[in-house]
């Protein structure tokens, strides 16, 4: 009999990136709307931050020095409301990312346990139970900063840099020119840690696949090791 | 929390050594700006050759230094977190092995798992980020406001009342965040128990076709959760953007209210810029207070659902000065034994006397208490009156690992590990040789059809032994039993699956075997029983019947009923076959 050991690692069918990134940008498509809107609200409250420090420049330059008073007040009123709009906004766009985020997840673990629901009996022969459960929690759990993460944080990175790319090519061509020299070394360095940490998580998860088919296996046989004393024996397997 | 602590400063050189290189780059990174200053001002507008040169090296020097002791803050931290995280897993695992079948008779395998796998990640995921952003940021904190009271008394004083205000909501996010992450946990772990439940029992599902049924239970499982989760993303949502609210206007206020010093000149220009550069390390500790409190919540809700297992002690365990001697003979006594489970009277006067090396066969109906009374004697329940005594030893008195050492068991629903025919019979005596294991295998009927398979005793059997048949797999667990040649040996109903002549020869062989064990055989045919030194008839909890064959079937009561009826469908069936 074919069978997968829990000292075994799994064998992973091989994926492209690009294959992977794509499938679970599909999960996204049905929230479209809503990442965009929580994009725009990242955007609306990331310049509310910066306007504060930028006010409080203009505050101290024009009104301290010139000790007009009213000045100074009006601009600390703009600013409370500022920062009061920033609050009122960033709850909404915390709330609408993590029914995003929740919602894909439900989605993929419901996905997964009715798709292993209707796979033949050979595909539970082969594989210890504690194997399927990691993947359908554990997995799945390791999915949930994936979406979050990369609307709330790869998307508007990637913005800012462009926008800080456009700026400094504008203030100095030369020196901007200099700068950009630096990210092909910068790209080829990610492009291997990425790789690596692959590679590593890859067996990372493999083997947190072996230890829970191990554990399951041990704990529903608990009557076996108690019965035969053999409590070190596994603890050290363990 | 104290008590991961302790798991933490098992590694004290880690710690230290990491948090020094984090109080280096931390330095280093303070002196920046200076060098910068020093680049700028004296370097290039002075138009000095030699400063602008060792400005730049001053700087790239500091950035490699940055750059390693970073790292190696990094790489320590992640050591720490990871040998914790193992530790804490360890002990877990081995504690819970340790517990009596009670426990397991009333929890969950999927429960268990999630507390070990997901809540005990939790903490690896948290402790190091969480101390390390902790250690960080309560170095800034103090760090700036000794700068900001130096600059002014005053104006600190009023960015402080503000913080007053971000303190309050710290303390009530974690009390929210706590309960929030205690009910995600406990909805893992009732995930991972549904889960397991359907993927263990996966066969029965499919025979019954309720694919449907199972995928809406666990369907609403998984919405559960997702509210749970919701309602810890709005704990956020109601949290997060005022501490960011206050966090800028503590600033606005700060260049308002400096603004009024400066014109009533109480302090100069100089002051107040200096004060709104230093401000911000002060609010970005504030900041990362919602974040800390975040981490902090979800490895404390974890930490209490992983330490309420370690607290609970196992109810069965050896005595402190327990007796351990060489080997057992294997004469066993039981007096006056009454047995409660769940305050429900299992056993009541069980008194028998049986001599080393005799074989006891035990028979009734199904709920008679077969099971318990043999149970009883490896102690996996312990809650009795009377006393059972091996070799006039109270096996209360007996070192636990010994007594059990000296036992041999199959248990009542067969279980085989993921691995080979071999490994799995030799799990019970690693050091049985090849030899041995085939005699065991023989004498358990197995050796034959073992031999049969393609790969023999390399085959590989799955969890539960699926790939075997009832039959062969009782057959295997008898083998394993039989390797570890133990002087108590215990059948719990293990030839329920073999067919008549397969049980009755296998039984013959055990009495023929060089171990004189004290075997006891719970089955339900005659044949079976018949050449037992002695036959236990329970009922109620009760010996109704007891004796030799011949004995009982004089009796005429309950054995001399079943052996009728048993008889009689063996008479009907020659008939048939004639």
């Amino acid at each position: 009999m074919e069978s997968n050991l829990i000292n075994k690692d799994e064998e992973v069918i091989r994926r492209s990136k690009s294959e992977i990134v794509l499938k679970l940008l599909e999960y996204l498509k049905p929230y479209k709307l809503k990442s965009f809107i929580v994009i725009l609200l990242m955007i609306i409250v990331m310049i509310c931050g910066i306007i504060n420090p930028l006010l409080l420049e203009i505050a101290i330059d024009n009104y301290v020095v010139n000790k007009n008073v009213n000045g100074l007040m009006v601009i600390g009123v703009v600013l409370i409301i500022v920062n009061l709009i920033a609050w009122i906004l960033s709850k909404i766009r915390w709330t609408m990312i993590t029914s995003v985020t929740n919602n894909i997840l439900v989605n993929i673990r419901h996905e997964l346990y009715s798709h292993i629901q209707y796979l033949s009996f050979d595909f539970f022969d082969s594989r210890p139970v504690g194997k399927i459960l990691a993947r359908v929690v554990g997995d799945v759990n390791a999915l949930k900063n994936l979406f979050s993460q990369s609307i709330q944080s790869f998307i508007p990175q990637l913005l800012n840099l462009l926008c800080v790319a456009v700026i400094m090519f504008i203030l100095n061509f030369k020196l901007a020119i200099a700068c950009v020299i630096l990210l092909p070394l910068l790209g080829i360095a990610m492009f291997y840690i990425e790789i690596h940490s692959r590679k590593r998580w890859e067996v990372y998860r493999n083997k947190r696949s072996n230890l829970n088919g191990f554990t399951h296996e041990d704990f529903s046989g608990i009557k076996v090791v108690q019965g035969f004393a053999k409590e070190e024996g596994t603890e050290k397997k363990l | 929390m104290t008590r991961i602590f302790k798991y933490v400063s098992r590694y004290k050189s880690l710690l230290i050594i990491g948090t020094i290189f984090m109080l280096v780059v931390i330095g280093v990174d303070l002196f920046m700006p200076y060098l910068q200053q020093i680049f700028i001002d004296d370097g290039i507008i002075k138009a000095n050759n030699n400063i602008i040169k060792s400005a730049l090296m001053g700087i790239l020097l500091i950035t490699i230094i940055k750059a390693i002791l970073g790292y190696g803050k990094e790489f320590l931290y992640d050591i720490l977190s990871v040998k914790v995280h193992e530790d804490i897993k360890n002990d877990l695992f081995n504690h819970i092995q340790k517990l009596e079948f009670k426990y397991f008779d009333n929890m969950n395998t999927g429960e268990l798992m999630a507390r070990i796998g997901e809540d005990v990640e939790n903490i690896w995921q948290t402790i190091a980020f969480g101390l390390r952003l902790f250690i960080e940021n309560a170095i800034y904190f103090v760090v700036s406001t000794i700068i900001l009271f130096t600059l002014n008394f005053k104006l600190a004083i009023a960015c402080f009342l503000i913080m007053i205000p971000i303190g309050f909501i710290g303390m009530k996010l974690e009390k929210e965040f706590g309960k929030s992450y205690g009910e995600i946990s406990d909805q893992t772990a009732k995930i991972n128990t549904t889960a397991q439940e359907n993927i263990a029992g996966v066969r029965l599902v499919k025979a019954f076709s309720r694919e449907k049924y199972e995928i809406n239970k666990f369907l609403k499982m998984n919405r559960t959760f997702y509210d749970l989760n919701m309602k810890q993303g709005k704990i956020i949502g109601d949290y997060f953007p005022p501490i960011e609210f206050l966090t800028n206007i503590s600033l606005v206020i700060m260049i308002v209210f400096g603004g009024f010093l400066v014109m009533k000149e109480e302090i100069t220009i100089g002051v107040l810029v200096a004060f709104s550069g230093y401000i911000w390390n002060l609010i970005w500790p504030m900041r990362m207070l919602g974040e800390l409190v975040d981490i902090l919540s979800r490895n404390t809700a974890s930490a209490k659902k992983i330490f309420e297992i370690m607290d609970r002690e196992p109810e069965i365990k050896s005595k402190k000065e327990s007796y351990k001697g060489d080997s057992i003979k294997g004469d066993i006594t039981f007096e006056n034994i009454t047995f409660k489970y769940n305050d429900e009277i299992v056993l009541k006067n069980i008194n028998l006397d049986i001599k080393a090396g005799s074989t006891i066969a035990i028979m009734g109906t199904t709920g008679s208490g077969k099971s318990t009374l043999i149970n009883l004697i490896g102690r996996y329940y312990d809650l009795y009156e009377g006393s059972i005594k091996i070799d006039k030893v109270d096996i209360k008195d007996y070192d636990l690992d010994f007594l059990r050492k000296n036992m041999s068991i199959v248990p009542q629903d067969t279980f085989l590990f993921s691995d080979s025919i071999m490994n799995n019979i030799k799990f019970s005596n690693e050091n049985a040789s090849e030899e041995e294991v085939r005699n065991a295998a023989s004498l358990a009927c197995a050796l034959d059809f073992i031999e049969k398979l393609e790969d023999g005793f390399n085959t590989e059997v799955g969890e539960r032994g699926i790939g075997l048949s009832g039959g062969q797999k009782q057959r295997i667990s008898i083998t394993r039993a039989l390797v570890r040649k133990a002087k108590i040996l215990i059948l719990d109903d293990a030839t329920s699956a073999l067919d008549m002549e397969t049980e009755h020869r296998l039984l013959k062989n055990l009495l023929k075997r060089e171990v004189n064990s004290t075997t006891f055989i719970i089955a339900h045919r005659i044949s079976a029983v018949k050449n037992a030194d002695m036959i236990i008839y329970l009922e109620n909890g009760e010996i109704k019947e007891k004796g030799t064959h011949e004995e009982l079937l004089n009796l005429k009561g309950k054995y001399y009923d079943i052996y009728c009826s048993q008889f009689k469908d063996f008479n009907l069936l020659e008939k048939e076959v004639i």
